[in-house]
């Protein structure tokens, strides 16, 4: 994880990028996809399960910058005010079918911690058991390692993505990585904890 | 545990084991550390396999409609042009435009007219407003600085609970650790809220009182641990 994979507050392209988004530049948010979309939809895709919640979170999440952009200070770089909104996206989305499914009562037993991300040809048995195993863990040590591990983020970025400090990102990576490996090795899967 | 043992384990929470020969050689000595480090290494690897791509050849066209939507713009009737033209092809746009100008002028025509009237009248400290804003965003300023003292207090708890609360050795202190996870998704929920509305007085107010309850809950765990010791 030697670069940053999101931008700095002060790189010009990320100034730029914010500056468009402030005046409603269609072409600005054209372009804040082509950068950073496909990272917006692996992201939802891993918090969410599937990639129609995913395409909805991202699109959600584009409306909100839209209507809030004016509320962006410019204390953070805009990509990782950007990734919050999503974070946020996803959230919103997951508490929306919870209430719909107890509203439904759906005789469904699954849920959303139980939701795994659909299968492809390239499946690999521990990718697998990652996700099933990712599922067991809290929503923010989760996320925080989806930030890190899968797409690549900086703690320095999770404390700004997830509004925590820096150190507590550290942690929770420690523990979910810890829990991860015994829940792993108790499958098999990795040497024993 | 070994000193080293220790000090790789606190490598990997800051993820500075790369930077530190002695351990890394340490870990190839030590088979319960190396263990560790290939294991951690096996999930790493895993994980990256989980970055997905996918085509959404609608998606952008979804967006493109719901922000034109949003800005008021009309569908099947798109500006071609540069950003500026198409911003000054709205015709209300041009017409905010013209009452600006206007407004300008009798306001420039109003001030040279009220040219004997003293300084101090026109001075913008003399409003009331003004002083009201500033006060406003003073008492904004003193409420993020007491925020940030709570996060580096909360913080140093924190640290001082991990180890305790990591240990996970009686249902007290699962329910401690249960506790302060909602704590810390209500304090997420919170400062979302604020983020888009930073002067929101009943949403400061709420982030503050969930930060004293996360203090005293890190703090009530702190005696719990000193009452078990002997």
């Amino acid at each position: 994880m030697s670069d940053s994979l999101v931008s700095k507050p002060a790189d010009p392209s990320d100034e730029s990028l914010s500056e468009g988004c402030r005046r409603h530049s269609l072409a600005a948010y054209q372009r804040l996809f082509e950068t950073h979309g496909g990272r917006m939809k692996s992201l939802a895709y891993n918090i969410l399960g599937n990639t129609a919640d995913a395409e909805d979170a991202v699109q959600e999440a584009f409306l909100k910058i839209f209507r809030n952009v004016d509320s962006f200070k410019g204390d953070a770089a805009f990509s990782t005010w950007v990734f919050r909104i999503l974070v946020n996206s996803c959230r919103d989305i997951q508490r929306r079918s919870r209430r719909r499914r107890a509203e439904v009562r759906d005789s469904d037993s699954s849920d959303e911690m139980n939701a795994l991300p659909e299968p492809t040809a390239a499946d690999h048995p521990l990718r697998i058991s990652l996700e099933q195993s990712l599922r067991k863990l809290d929503a923010r040590s989760r996320t925080v390692f989806l930030l890190y591990e899968v797409e690549g983020f900086k703690h320095r970025e999770i404390a700004e993505v997830l509004n925590i400090p820096e150190g507590t990102s550290k942690n929770l990576l420690f523990h979910a990585k810890r829990e991860l490996q015994v829940l792993l090795s108790r499958a098999g899967r990795i040497g024993r904890a | 545990m070994r000193t080293q043992c220790r000090g790789l384990e606190e490598a990997l929470r800051d993820g500075t084991l790369g930077e530190n020969a002695e351990l890394a050689r340490h870990a190839e000595t030590c088979p319960a550390c190396g263990e560790l480090v290939r294991a951690w290494q096996e999930l790493s690897g895993a994980a990256q396999r989980m970055r997905r791509t996918w085509q959404s050849p609608d998606l952008w066209h979804r967006i493109e409609q719901s922000l034109s939507t949003e800005s008021g713009l009309r569908e099947g009737n798109p500006v071609r042009g540069p950003g500026w033209y198409r911003a000054f092809s709205n015709r209300w746009f041009a017409a905010a435009a013209c009452a600006a100008v206007l407004v300008l002028s009798v306001s420039l025509g109003w001030v040279l007219l009220r040219d004997d009237q003293p300084q101090q009248s026109r001075s913008l400290r003399a409003d009331p407003e003004f002083d009201k804003k500033i006060l406003t965003d003073q008492a904004l300023r003193e409420t993020e600085a007491a925020e940030a003292k709570y996060i580096e207090s909360i913080d140093r708890l924190e640290k001082l609970a991990d180890p305790l609360l990591q240990k996970q050795t009686s249902p007290i202190l699962l329910n401690y650790r249960e506790r302060l996870l909602l704590l810390d998704d209500a304090i997420a929920d919170c400062r979302a809220g604020i983020q888009m509305n930073r002067s929101n007085a009943h949403l400061r107010r709420e982030l503050v009182s969930i930060y004293q309850e996360k203090q005293r809950t890190l703090l009530n765990l702190m005696k719990e641990k000193t009452d078990d010791q002997p």
